[in-house]
């Protein structure tokens, strides 16, 4: 298995440039997931990295070899498309050593590698079948199989998931998983979807207008975002942001009025310097919001989620300011009008100041 | 009790199946009515003309006297009829010619136009033959073609071809007639190729070349069988719409030279209009019918046009 390696990355389409200096470097045997809003140039960059869109600037190497120039199939890339990309009017055994044929592979070993792929994703007994007679669980494992028989240095995954419904995604997500580690492959998988990005990666890349925002273990992007956006968009149910104001500041100590919420100042403890009167956002997680704590909110329910486990409360404070909150047990709460108390500790808030980056 | 409360309690009344089965003639009835002008038309334009030209294909008729009924005598009189054959065989090279030709034209264009050229003004021009009728197409041909006057043989001089007769010569007239037939055909023919290029997806070319496979593989692996319902479609229309070559040649050669270009609606047209064996003309237009009809089926199943592998 190989690493990949990008350097200084930019893709324009005439006047538009749409990835912006991308560096990243991908481990061999790494399960990278690029993840961000619809838009963002994360599957523009895996198609880069497939071949299948030129490289305006900046360097691409697999495998420590530069593959800028180098045709898609000689790459050792494999990919596995958002629609599957399956052969309709070829059977699943077709389909899947359908790759095979163009690089003079005898049949023996054709064979064996579709049955070998076929018995790893139980698909043998479906190997006369044509696509159309498939459910779209089969077919994703159908179009996984195709990447698997190639034997690539890379694997390639762009939204495979997204077709499916609910609990298949689920089955699959768990599928790809085990997969990554019985092949022990690199792997660069593309999602908007942040649960496949934490569940699924070693390294997540989270892209934004073509940027790469932060890259990092999923829990540490969780914990330790660099931005508003990272904490917006790592986590379900995202992030409350609570606007405030600096009140004051002492040494290492800084202390903020939240501007909408009926609350006392919080004191938060931060290396960067602040100054009275600064603009910041206090973030604080669903989780980390609960019926006691130092600092206290006063909210009005508006609705309550009972997941069984885990209940989500949706509440508003008298300024307008909406907050979620996840509660162990909220079966006591009712929703629509309900005056409860959050609190939370501020030890446990973010701050970021009035540009979005987060103060630390 | 109230009219509408009768009819719920009657409704309710009545078993689930019935009820469903009345709903399902409801919607029938809305069917037959949306298809009805069109089924009008149909029968109206021909099915009754095809009733009455089987009608008259049992008659002596020379559209001055009562039609005489004489029962299949037209038919035992047309199957020794040498020139009947002759212009079957005529028409039958005429579409070898055509077909061939028009259909790889047409294909080439348009895989050509999609994977290179996604231009509206090509797909315009390549058009524009279609949009001209087909007796001013043999028109201007008839001029081009000229061996005295007509532009071709002067580009041909310029490449060092000498002077050609074309549609004068009994060798080149049928070849010319397809010629002209392919020039205003192929832009529709590609276009409907272009067409059902636009329904096969994207990836599975970029899956392909992934893998490794050549422009030419794909064409062949992905392109042709996929296209096959719109390759059917073209096949079947253009081969009646070839069988039934009349209008360039009544502008062009009118049979001729030497019966070289008599294709059989040529015949049936002389039989008709300028010998008055209109009861014969008819049993001819009736073999010629069955002939498509079996010709159209036999491409169906062949090809299997009814079946698509994509959707």
């Amino acid at each position: 298995m190989s690493g990949l390696e990008l350097t200084d990355v930019n893709k324009l389409y005439g006047d538009a440039h749409v990835i912006h200096d991308v560096n990243l470097s991908v481990e061999p045997g790494e399960f990278c997931v690029f993840v961000g809003p619809s838009g963002c140039g994360k599957s523009t960059l895996l198609r880069m990295i497939a071949g299948l869109e030129d490289i305006s600037q900046g360097t691409l190497e697999i495998g420590g070899r530069e593959v800028n120039d180098v045709d898609p199939s000689k790459r050792g890339v494999a990919m596995v498309f958002q629609s599957y990309a399956l052969y309709p009017h070829l059977s699943v055994r077709e389909n899947l050593g359908f790759g095979l044929r163009f690089d003079k592979t005898p049949k023996d070993e054709i064979d064996r590698r579709v049955g070998a792929a076929a018995k790893t994703l139980q698909l043998d007994h479906l190997l006369e079948r044509k696509p159309k007679a498939l459910s779209g669980g089969q077919r994703q494992r159908v179009a996984i199989g195709r990447a698997i028989v190639r034997k690539p240095e890379v694997f390639l995954f762009d939204e495979p998931l997204s077709n499916l419904d609910a609990e298949l995604r689920v089955n699959m997500r768990v599928e790809i998983a085990r997969l990554h580690k019985e092949l022990g492959a690199t792997i660069v998988y593309v999602t908007h979807d942040q649960v496949e990005a934490m569940t699924l990666a070693d390294k997540i890349v989270v892209l934004r207008a073509g940027r790469i925002e932060q890259v990092g273990r999923p829990l540490d992007l969780y914990d330790d975002p660099d931005n508003i956006f990272i904490a917006g968009f790592i986590g379900s149910p995202r992030m409350n942001f609570l606007p405030g104001t600096v009140s004051e500041a002492s040494g290492n100590a800084v202390q903020v009025r939240l501007d909408s919420l009926s609350a006392e100042p919080i004191t938060l403890h931060l290396k960067d310097a602040l100054s009275v009167g600064d603009t910041v956002t206090v973030g604080i997680r669903p989780e980390h919001l609960s019926q006691d704590g130092p600092a206290q909110i006063r909210l009005t329910t508006d609705i309550v989620e009972h997941l069984g486990g885990e209940s989500y409360v949706y509440a508003h404070d008298d300024g307008g300011t909406r907050l979620v909150m996840k509660l162990g047990d909220a079966r006591e709460v009712r929703p629509g009008g309900q005056q409860i108390t959050a609190g939370f500790d501020p030890a446990r808030a973010y701050l970021f100041d009035a540009d979005g980056n987060r103060c630390r | 009790m109230t009219a509408r409360a009768d009819l719920v309690s009657h409704r309710e009344s009545m078993p689930e199946s019935r009820r469903r089965s009345a709903l399902r003639r409801k919607e029938a009835i809305v069917g037959y009515l949306f298809i009805l002008p069109a089924l009008i038309g149909l029968i109206l334009f021909y099915v009754l003309p095809t009733l009455r030209a089987a009608q008259i294909s049992m008659t002596s008729w020379n559209l001055m006297r009562p039609a005489k009924w004489v029962g299949f005598e037209n038919y035992t009189k047309l199957w020794a009829d040498g020139q009947f054959w002759d212009s079957m065989w005529i028409t039958l090279l005429y579409v070898m010619y055509n077909i061939p030709v028009q259909t790889a034209l047409g294909l080439l264009i348009a895989v050509l136009a999609d994977r290179l050229a996604k231009s509206v003004t090509f797909r315009a021009v390549i058009i524009a033959p279609y949009l001209i009728s087909n007796v001013v197409a043999g028109l201007v041909w008839l001029l081009m073609l000229d061996p005295l006057i007509g532009v071709t043989n002067s580009f041909l001089g310029l490449i060092g071809i000498g002077p050609q007769a074309f549609l004068s010569s009994p060798d080149q007239s049928l070849v010319s007639v397809a010629a002209i037939s392919i020039w205003r055909h192929v832009g529709f023919t590609a276009l409907l190729f272009y067409a059902g290029l636009q329904s096969i997806p994207r990836d599975l070319y970029e899956a392909a070349r992934l893998d490794g496979a050549s422009e030419f593989a794909m064409f062949r692996l992905i392109t042709l069988p996929l296209l096959r319902p719109v390759l059917v479609f073209v096949l079947v229309t253009s081969v009646v719409g070839s069988f039934q070559i009349f209008d360039v040649i009544a502008v062009t050669t009118q049979g001729g030279p030497a019966d070289s270009t008599r294709a059989v609606l040529w015949y049936i047209y002389e039989n008709a209009f300028k010998f008055s064996r209109m009861g014969y003309a008819s049993a001819m237009s009736m073999v010629l019918f069955v002939i498509l009809i079996l010709v159209t089926l036999l491409q169906m199943r062949l090809l299997r046009g009814d079946q698509s592998d994509l959707g």
